[in-house]
């Protein structure tokens, strides 16, 4: 069976294209008491990077929470802490503190939550992941993630977004098995909604692509932002391929609203596999010259 | 042989004692650190008495000189302790997190006759170096206004993989500030390195990031001695990736006008020669340039070769304890400035 995955776009209206693509998925509004707006805070760069989800799209889906589900329901915006980024600090850095007093809603450190241990497949055995209790238990969890490309994964949308949950600010721990990681964590986290943020997304470069994609199955829509960025076949993503392959999410999809192909014209491209060569070629050519000479590696670029 | 300590081990740090071992008749005998995988570091490259405490280190270990580059706040305890011990003492910029301050470890550094340079890197860098001797031959005519420009990332990460900011950064009470103290302290400097008697006409602080304090500033200066205005801009905001580095001095004369950015050789034609350079010179057995193939690193090794020279020479410094103090009081003028102008 089909799902939906909805595309808006409009860069000035932001509240109206978010409660348009909301609109058109398959959520049905609920009586709600509890919220969990996921966004993506992975690091200190504001929106305007591409890096972090706007606080905009935030706002419009607490005003659709409070328009449609219950005035009154009790919503926090979650985040957990990560290798490089506390919560104490992006929700103050970011705006959020502000923002959150301007809504009446709360922040919430993912990782002070109560967790659960699931266990994970990998080729190297089971392990066990732990996840806040909140993103299992809430009344309604939406998932607001960014649409871009980092350096050195193919795509982080909808799941990979999830995996920022995880109750352990060590996520690099997690990295050498990412994609049964984010199909791990899939697996048990289902948000009711996922309303991408894509206004500025990030590829080669940040762009405003005006984008606001929303739908209810997590693997459809990171299906969709795969095409976007460039892929024929979503299953060219580990992830996804792996999350179709055990029975996470739906790659049947029907794309209601916008023209995908506007936004896969538009969106900057990046050959993470060629980037990923020259760069290592070039550690590798730093390295080597500091073995002969005995010169520095700069700061910047750490113990190599 | 000149018995050397350096006290905080973060990335400038790291990178001073580095630079140390390329520096004629100087040792690095013993490092400081409150964290001991840096401590394991320092020791993974030879230095032998390890501290996890500076103050320890500055009690026992008969040094000649320190290299302070513990976090801003704790400059003025290290920098007194180290000067009533009679070292010499390379600071890290800044001087210090308040004028006051700055003027108790002058105050002791005098009374015990010892040198202490703040470092200022900048004006090594080799673009800055020829700039200022174009303009000291005239070649520019007078200067009437002079832009100076460093945008970068501050606290943040800029690159692949993001690295975790040290929380003494943000706050206020241990950092001293945010891009004027940091970034502007070089402009400023700057500023006063080509110009000289300076003073501040105006500020102006930004805060996209909701820091506890400025990401962004411009600052107007004049000099007393040329009657340059200087415009200053400064931001921690841009997460622009190394090698590009947003950082320039233009300089507007009555007869013609010139930027550091003229000089710069593409980073990249650079790094092959000076690479090309330094491996021909280690076949040959002869020095190389520290990090040269960086093309704006090989300034911090320039100013500390620079800061041993004048050890061994028992020169003064032309980065002066009173332009480090005046550079300082700039800044703090800025901050009252901007509070008194902007709400």
């Amino acid at each position: 069976m089909k799902t939906i995955v909805a595309l808006s776009k409009n860069y000035s209206d932001i509240r109206k294209t978010v409660f348009d693509a909301i609109n058109k998925t398959e959520f049905k509004p609920k009586k709600v008491n509890s919220v969990i707006i996921k966004p993506n805070l992975c690091y200190y760069w504001d929106s305007s990077t591409g890096e972090t989800t706007d606080k905009k799209v935030i706002s419009a889906i607490i005003d659709y929470v409070r328009e449609y589900c219950n005035p009154d329901a009790i919503i926090k915006i979650a985040e957990a802490d990560a290798t490089a980024m506390k919560t104490k600090y992006v929700f103050k850095i970011l705006g959020y503190e502000k923002f959150a007093k301007e809504k009446k809603v709360e922040l919430f450190n993912l990782c002070d939550d109560a967790f659960k241990e699931i266990d994970v497949k990998t080729k190297k055995g089971d392990i066990k992941v732990p996840i806040p209790k909140s993103m299992l238990e809430s009344d309604l969890i939406i998932n607001v993630p960014k649409l871009k490309v980092p350096r050195r994964i193919p795509l982080t949308c909808a799941m990979k977004n999830l995996f920022g949950c995880i109750h352990n600010p060590i996520k690099a721990k997690y990295h050498p098995y990412l994609n049964e990681v984010i199909v791990g964590v899939n697996r048990h986290i289902k948000p009711d909604l996922t309303v991408v943020d894509g206004l500025i997304a990030l590829g080669k470069y940040p762009i405003k692509l005006g984008l606001i994609m929303a739908g209810t199955d997590s693997l459809a829509i990171d299906s969709i932002a795969a095409k976007i960025i460039g892929y024929n076949d979503p299953r060219g993503i580990g992830y996804i391929k792996l999350a179709e392959k055990i029975g996470v999410g739906n790659l049947d999809v029907d794309i209601i609203g916008e023209d995908i192909n506007e936004f896969r014209k538009k969106f900057p491209k990046v050959n993470n596999k060629l980037f990923a060569i020259i760069w290592d070629l070039q550690l590798k050519g730093i390295k080597t010259y500091v073995n002969i000479t005995g010169d520095i590696v700069p700061p910047i670029l750490g113990d190599l | 042989m000149k018995k050397v300590a350096v006290l905080g081990l973060g990335k400038m740090g790291k990178l001073h004692m580095m630079n140390c071992r390329f520096i004629d008749d100087i040792k690095v005998v013993a490092v400081a650190d409150s964290y001991e995988k840096n401590l394991k570091w320092a020791e993974s490259h030879g230095v032998e008495r390890l501290y996890i405490d500076y103050t320890k280190l500055i009690d026992k270990e008969d040094v000649d000189a320190v290299i302070i580059t513990l976090p801003h706040f704790l400059h003025v305890n290290s920098g007194i302790l180290a000067a009533e011990k009679g070292i010499d003492i390379f600071m890290e910029k800044p001087l210090s997190n308040t004028v006051a301050e700055g003027k108790e470890i002058i105050d002791v550094v005098k009374k015990n006759g010892v040198k202490l340079m703040v470092g200022c890197n900048c004006r090594f860098i080799d673009s800055v170096e020829q700039l200022k001797k174009k303009y000291d031959n005239g070649i520019l005519g007078d200067i009437e206004i002079a832009t100076l420009e460093n945008i970068g990332n501050g606290p943040f990460s800029p690159f692949l993989e993001p690295t975790p900011v040290p929380d003494w950064y943000l706050d206020p009470n241990k950092s001293g500030g945010g891009a004027v103290l940091d970034l502007g302290y070089h402009m400023i400097d700057l500023f006063q390195y080509f110009f000289n008697d300076i003073t501040l006409e105006y500020a102006q602080l930004g805060n996209r990031y909701n820091l506890p304090y400025e990401d962004s500033a411009t600052i107007i200066l004049k000099s007393n001695t040329t009657s340059t205005r200087g415009i200053v801009n400064l931001g921690w905001f841009s997460r622009s990736v190394f090698p590009k580095f947003d950082f320039r001095v233009m300089l507007h004369g009555t007869v013609d006008y010139a930027s550091t950015d003229d000089f710069v050789p593409n980073i990249y034609i650079n790094a092959a020669k000076e690479s090309l350079r330094n491996i021909w010179h280690t076949i040959l057995q002869k020095k190389i340039r520290p990090l040269s193939y960086t093309y704006y690193y090989h300034s911090y090794f320039k100013e500390l070769n620079y800061f041993f020279e004048c050890i061994k020479n028992n020169k003064e410094s032309e980065i002066s304890i009173q332009e480090s103090l005046r550079t300082l009081e700039i800044v703090e003028e800025g901050y009252k400035m901007s509070k008194n102008k902007i709400d």
